[in-house]
């Protein structure tokens, strides 16, 4: 049996009358790279603050074995920052209250600016980039902090198709190493692609999880997504037998009408 | 090489804390040169190397200005500028609220309410000092209560500006009451012009109160530099960074607390400079941690010394330092508001 490194049982949330999230239990392996996919609103962020330790549960229980990296889909500093400085930050759990950064913290946040392959960024100040380049920056304090486990908040939501590939590329690699890492996203492609392990949250409060290729068939992600969605088998991409799902009305009906 | 000395930064002199650092002094010498009583800044020199160079041809009458009367009144005008500009610039980050400065607490204003006490009950001096310290202490103690912060996840910086605001009101209607109470001969000019901030009492036992008090809340500030950017981040984000949150907060606070009350106690009310010092440093320096809070204490300790100095030079009767400190403050301000709302722009 694998080493079990994020475990939760019975979670259930509410703000107010509004119940988002009920019953939801989930046991991730070390090193598993797990989508989170979800409707607006179906508790995704949610889930990731609970399991984080951000939010406690109205139910349920988080059973963490490690150091949890969150890292957020936006990050808001009042004051003027550099790139490097944020990417520093991530260091701070390591940093005594009344100590600075010293040489290796620096050298880590450099070498986690390189990973994101953001190093060109380190002067800027961080609230002159944009809404991708702040992510990746984001993404590299998660690095820099050397977590066991990452959870991050649909990291790729602000970034161009190259930054998407080297964030979810640089996932799989992390999660090669042993990371265990749950992302929230609103590509499904992501999941069947990269990941090892899927969480559907639908509307109603249920949810289903598991292998991606297996849980996320057209009824589940039509049922997710309250569209039509049909699964289109590309035999180009490397997993065999990976059908990319294709969620255009106009598209469905073309399949349909062929 | 991973050992993290507190010290060791403070040796990495960058080009812009090595002009600060040169010019604070030279502004020192310059303001004691400057005065009614004209004394050249090589005699100012050679005064102040006396105990190292020996006696020279300067008058016993020069040597009690420089020594007994502009000495510690620019030293003082140096200590309380570099401790409001640093209260400010950590405040800043505290409250992510790039308006925030040391009045802002409340804190200001029960120490006002203190002096004004002592003024009324017991007459100038000692009193006052010791009036606004203890009133400015206990009203850092009031907003610490009303916000909750004592208990586990209260006292949110939503919170402590609200309570801020109630401690501000009910201490500022206090001052209000006392001058309605005041003898309007003697008392009230007393109180009117104490609590428009003035650095004319200056000594140098009040010199040695506020040396350790604003220096060693500078100290822990400094210590906290890289805790306190965190902070200007997110609460939630730097929590989740590991960033012990609550303790760095009640510990600034604390600092700040402490310069906005020993600096009342010894000058009255002067504001301003914890709000446009840390922008002028932020814009013309940069705001990287490293530097920004050397640079904001140094440069609030040579800009005080410079208005301290025209508040004496300017006309025949001394100026109020609040007054001038004001006078400058707002269109600098404006001007910084001007030129972060073009950049915004942009």
């Amino acid at each position: 049996m694998t080493e079990i490194a994020l475990q939760c049982s019975g979670i259930g949330h509410r703000y107010g009358a509004r119940s988002v999230l009920s019953d939801f239990s989930l046991q991730l392996p070390r090193g598993a790279l797990c989508a989170l996919m979800g409707a607006n609103g179906a508790g995704k962020s949610t889930l990731l603050k609970i399991l984080a330790g951000h939010l406690a549960p109205a139910a349920g229980q988080v059973h963490p074995t490690g150091r949890m990296g969150f890292v957020p889909q936006e990050v808001h500093p009042a004051l003027p920052i550099g790139a490097l400085e944020m990417v520093l930050l991530g260091r701070a759990g390591g940093i005594s209250m009344l100590r600075a950064p010293g040489r290796a913290d620096y050298a880590a946040a450099r070498a986690a600016l390189e990973r994101v392959e953001a190093g060109h960024l380190a002067d800027r100040a961080f609230l002159s980039l944009s809404g991708g380049e702040r992510q990746l920056i984001v993404l590299a304090r998660a690095l820099a902090a050397e977590a066991d486990v990452l959870l991050l908040d649909e990291p790729c939501a602000a970034m161009d198709w190259h930054n998407q590939s080297l964030t979810l590329r640089l996932l799989a690699e992390l999660a090669a190493t042993g990371i265990t890492i749950m992302f929230s996203t609103h590509a499904p492609q992501h999941a069947l692609e990269f990941a090892s392990h899927a969480v559907l949250l639908f509307a109603d409060g249920q949810h289903a999880s598991g292998a991606p290729d297996r849980i996320m068939d057209e009824a589940a992600l039509s049922r997710l997504y309250r569209v039509p969605v049909r699964r289109v088998r590309l035999d180009a991409l490397p997993r065999a037998g990976t059908a990319v799902p294709v969620f255009s009305h106009s598209t469905v009906e073309k399949l349909e009408s062929s | 090489m991973t050992s993290r000395s507190i010290f060791r930064p403070v040796f990495r002199f960058t080009p812009s804390t090595l002009i600060l650092a040169i010019a604070l002094p030279v502004v020192v010498v310059l303001a004691m040169a400057a005065g009614r009583y004209a004394i050249a800044p090589g005699t100012v020199l050679r005064i102040l190397a006396a105990p190292l160079l020996g006696e020279g041809d300067w008058s016993p009458l020069q040597q009690n200005v420089v020594q007994g009367v502009r000495l510690p009144r620019v030293l003082l005008a140096a200590v309380v500028g570099a401790g409001l500009a640093g209260a400010g610039a950590a405040l800043q980050a505290l409250f992510r609220n790039p308006l925030a400065e040391p009045q802002l607490l409340g804190v200001s204003s029960g120490a006002a309410f203190g002096g004004v006490l002592a003024l009324l009950w017991l007459g100038d001096g000692w009193p006052v000092v010791t009036g606004a310290l203890l009133w400015g202490l206990l009203s850092l103690l009031a907003v610490y209560w009303l916000a909750g912060a004592r208990k586990g996840e209260g006292g949110g910086t939503v919170l402590l500006v609200l309570a801020g605001i109630v401690v501000n009101a009910v201490f500022a209607s206090g001052v209000s009451l006392i001058k309605v109470m005041a003898d309007p001969q003697n008392q009230l000019p007393a109180i009117v012009f104490w609590l428009m901030g003035s650095l004319a009492a200056a000594d140098y036992p009040r010199l040695w109160l506020t040396l350790p008090c604003i220096g060693l809340s500078l100290l822990l500030l400094y210590g906290m530099r890289f805790h306190l950017m965190a902070l200007a981040v997110g609460e939630a984000d730097a929590r989740s960074l590991g960033v012990p949150v609550r303790r760095v907060r009640v510990l600034a606070l604390l600092a700040v607390g402490v310069i906005a009350a020993s600096s009342v106690a010894v000058c009255g009310v002067v504001g301003w400079v914890g709000l446009v010092v840390p922008h002028l440093v932020r814009m013309s320096c940069g705001g990287d941690h490293r530097r920004f809070l050397v640079n904001t204490v140094l440069a609030g300790a040579a800009y005080l010394v410079l208005v301290d100095t025209l508040a004496r030079t300017l006309t025949q009767m001394e100026i109020p330092l609040g007054a001038l400190t004001a006078l400058f403050g707002a269109p600098l301000f404006a001007f910084l508001i001007r030129r972060l709302g073009r950049s915004a722009h942009d």
